[in-house]
């Protein structure tokens, strides 16, 4: 049972970690395009698209917890198989 | 004590043989879950239902590259107009990344850009299902990629392409060696998993809205889910830019010191 509880918190709780660093990193990233942008407004375009790139990159960081969080959501079985296990 | 770890161990293989379900579990291996996790309820897509899709993608383009080059004038018009669009944009992003020199590059790299646009694009209409949301086919881009970087390597500077592994100071090297083979090898890793993570989460996301809440409940992703499929295929052929730009650089500037550089 122990395994089943830990797995399912392991699944829970992945992602929604690795998505606090990818919120602080991508938070930050904004702020230097904005930063940027506010000091010089002609440069918008260019800093735009490297934002972006920069955010698809800090991002892809979250899916792969997220990948783990997928391989290990096929690992856990139904609750009524559950629920048969526990009524032995 | 024993007993009972081994039983915990065993447990998920026994309640699937009793239920007859092991096909399912076996093919977590290639990333889908089994059928009951968040599907919509039809049947298990396998690798193969993946390749047919990718195989459309590619008969979808053939076919708008055969139609779209259909009397050429000099003045273009219609699908030709959107052909040479689409032409600069893919030219134009070996350019942002490696100036004049990029040009050559741009057919591989237009290839990848313009496939896996394609192929997201497939996702958004509901009854097609995106290639790129299977490992398998992302991971076949990406070594694609590896080994056209390490070929374009080899060709840029001969043998000593070697070199580039070895680090700044030559008495180093035999530490910094093994970090950027493993670096280099962690690339199409990444790539794959990057593009494969998005569009899959993507599409589970979606199905698991359209199940438990309603199918107009999944229309409200449709934006974000625009949004990432033209992200993600720029940035892949990005990133697969930038690696051919650092393997076949000639000058010989400080290592680390680049822009390329900074977005490994």
């Amino acid at each position: 049972m122990i395994y089943f509880a830990a797995l399912a918190l392991a699944i829970g709780l992945g992602t929604a970690i690795a998505a606090l660093g990818c919120g602080i990193g991508q938070g930050t990233a904004v702020r230097g395009a904005l930063e940027g942008v506010a000091r010089q407004p002609e440069a918008g375009g260019r800093i735009l698209s490297m934002m972006i790139i920069g955010l698809a990159l800090i991002e892809s960081l979250t899916i792969y917890a997220l990948v783990l969080g997928f391989i290990l959501l096929g690992k856990l079985p139904d609750t009524a198989q559950i629920m048969s296990l526990l009524q032995k | 004590m024993f007993d009972s770890l081994l039983q915990l161990h065993t447990a998920p293989i026994l309640l699937a043989q009793a239920h007859g379900a092991a096909p399912a579990e076996t093919h977590t291996a290639t990333g889908t879950p089994p059928a009951h996790a968040a599907e919509g309820g039809g049947e298990h897509p396998t690798p193969l239902t993946f390749l047919g899709f990718s195989a459309l993608a590619f008969v979808l383009i053939l076919s708008f590259l055969a139609l779209g080059t259909r009397g050429l004038r000099i003045v273009p018009r219609g699908l030709q107009n959107a052909m040479e669009m689409i032409t600069e944009i893919l030219y134009g992003i070996p350019e942002m990344v490696m100036g004049e020199r990029g040009r050559q590059y741009a057919p591989f790299v237009g290839t990848f850009f313009l496939y896996i646009l394609v192929m997201n694009l497939m996702g958004l209409i509901p009854g097609l299902k995106p290639g790129t949301a299977s490992l398998s086919i992302t991971l076949g881009l990406a070594v694609v990629a590896f080994f056209m970087v390490q070929y374009l390597g080899f060709k840029t500077h001969g043998i000593s392409y070697i070199k580039h592994f070895a680090g700044p100071v030559w008495w180093l090297s035999f530490l910094i060696f093994p970090l950027e083979i493993i670096s280099e090898l962690v690339r199409p890793m990444s790539l794959s998993i990057r593009l494969y993570g998005n569009i899959f989460g993507e599409e589970q996301v979606v199905s698991a809205l359209t199940n438990q809440l309603s199918p107009a409940a999944a229309v409200l992703m449709l934006p974000l889910q625009v949004l990432t499929v033209f992200l993600q295929a720029f940035v892949f052929t990005l990133l697969v830019t930038v690696y051919i730009s650092l393997a076949t650089e000639k000058h010989e500037n400080d290592h680390g010191e680049t822009a390329e550089a900074a977005a490994h």
